[in-house]
């Protein structure tokens, strides 16, 4: 009976232990995933501050999980994903809001050319009027 | 007895070894207030219709760190507020995209009508440019035409004056030839009764008559004819008054003689003395008397 209850106890806090160890490796892969998405998006450029945050975050759980403490590189992990994923979306929020200024220029530059176009119209109508009252 | 007292400080060890640490209250405060402000902000985004499925998670979560704090969950509540916090974050970043890309669908909208609207003046340039060609053609074949009617004229005009230039050539040696032979009857009248005279003038008239129907190279050929009629003419003429003019002259010699004859028998006045010499004829009476 001693022994049945001393190897439940051991499974039950092995069986935890294993799956939250399980756990905290998937995040921080998943962390590390998230964090090259940011780098190909360029968030080291327009989202500094989350990207730095991110790799801090993650090296911090990395070093909790060497120390076994698989509870804290989860959460740890879990951050650092959240800030990947913030770093990503705001790089690539920044490539959309940049996307708008070059929208933004080509409409200037339209509306311009309109402009200029409109002009040249006046002339030749006037060269017109012109010849015909010749 | 004393094992299961082991097992149960174990299991203790085990669990408050598993708990986190104490979280002070203000800390836990102040993330509630920066997740509820970052969810503010995400809604003034539009959030939650643009990115539902991170702007209710952000809101789960909070509530989770709402109930988590109700029930005096302190460390569960302050991690839920800050996955609530970075969520909302995520869902910020995703409406600045869609608000990003509604805006450049927006801006691409109204360049594409601004160029639209250049490409529908630069067709009614090239529309005007293309009237304005046409009339400066219409213009330009007037012109054209005019100035073909007035070489056409010109060219009528020169060759009228061609026309006249030669036959006012030909009619240089017409006129010598009239003259000729208006100088032959002049120089023996009697000759305008002769043939040679009616061919002349027939020649004369055929060559005019050439001039006027402007067929210059019979002309020429009659004109040439004409001359020859009328040289031999003006010959025949001048010959003619020769002997006229010697006849006439014979015959006043002769007239002078006798009148010198009579003027001697006057002179004389004596047929007794001198009546042989009033009976004698002379030569020049008898020369007379042949013509």
């Amino acid at each position: 009976m001693k022994r049945i209850i001393c190897l439940m106890t051991l499974t039950v806090m092995l069986g935890c232990g294993g799956q939250l160890e399980q756990l905290a490796v998937e995040t921080m892969q998943n962390a590390q995933i998230a964090l090259t998405s940011a780098g190909t998006m360029g968030a080291q450029e327009t989202a500094t501050t989350s990207l730095r945050t991110a790799q801090e975050m993650l090296a911090t759980a990395e070093s909790a999980m060497n120390t076994g403490d698989a509870e804290q590189a989860y959460r740890l992990a879990l951050r650092a994903y959240l800030h990947a994923r913030i770093a990503t979306e705001i790089a690539i929020a920044v490539r959309e809001e940049a996307l708008v200024e070059e929208a933004q220029a080509q409409l200037t530059l339209s509306e311009q050319n309109v402009t200029e176009v409109l002009q040249r119209l006046a002339v030749i109508k006037a060269e017109l009027e012109a010849l015909r009252d010749d | 007895m004393k094992f299961y007292g082991s097992l149960l400080l174990c299991t203790c060890l085990v669990v408050f070894g598993c708990a986190k640490p104490e979280i002070d209250e203000v800390m836990l405060a102040t993330q509630f207030q920066a997740a509820q402000q970052a969810i503010n902000n995400a809604a003034e985004l539009e959030a939650e219709s643009l990115v539902p499925e991170e702007y209710g998670r952000a809101m789960k979560l909070m509530n989770f760190a709402r109930n988590s704090q109700e029930k005096a969950d302190i460390p569960q509540s302050l991690e839920f507020a800050y996955q609530a916090e970075w969520v909302a974050q995520v869902a910020i970043a995703k409406a600045r995209q869609h608000h990003g890309k509604q805006k450049v669908i927006s801006i691409r909208e109204q360049t594409y009508q601004q160029i639209i609207k250049a490409h529908e003046h630069e067709l009614e340039i090239e529309r005007i440019r293309q009237a304005i060609t046409e009339e400066q053609l219409a213009r330009a074949l007037r012109s054209r035409d005019e100035g073909q009617q007035e070489t056409d004229r010109l060219s009528t005009e020169i060759t009228d004056l061609k026309t006249k230039l030669r036959q006012a050539e030909l009619r240089a040696p017409v006129v010598n030839i009239e003259s000729l032979a208006n100088i032959a009857a002049a120089i023996y009248p009697a000759i305008k009764e002769t043939a040679a005279y009616e061919r002349t003038q027939a020649a004369i008239a055929l060559v005019t008559n050439l001039i006027v129907q402007e067929a210059f190279t019979e002309a020429e050929n009659a004109t040439t004819e004409a001359q020859t009629l009328v040289n031999d003419l003006y010959q025949l003429a001048v010959q003619n008054r020769e002997a006229e003019v010697a006849a006439r002259t014979n015959a006043q010699i002769a007239v002078a003689e006798l009148e010198i004859i009579i003027q001697r028998a006057q002179y004389f006045n004596a047929s007794q003395h001198a009546p042989k010499e009033l009976g004698k004829r002379p030569r020049s009476c008898n020369a007379r008397k042949v013509n």
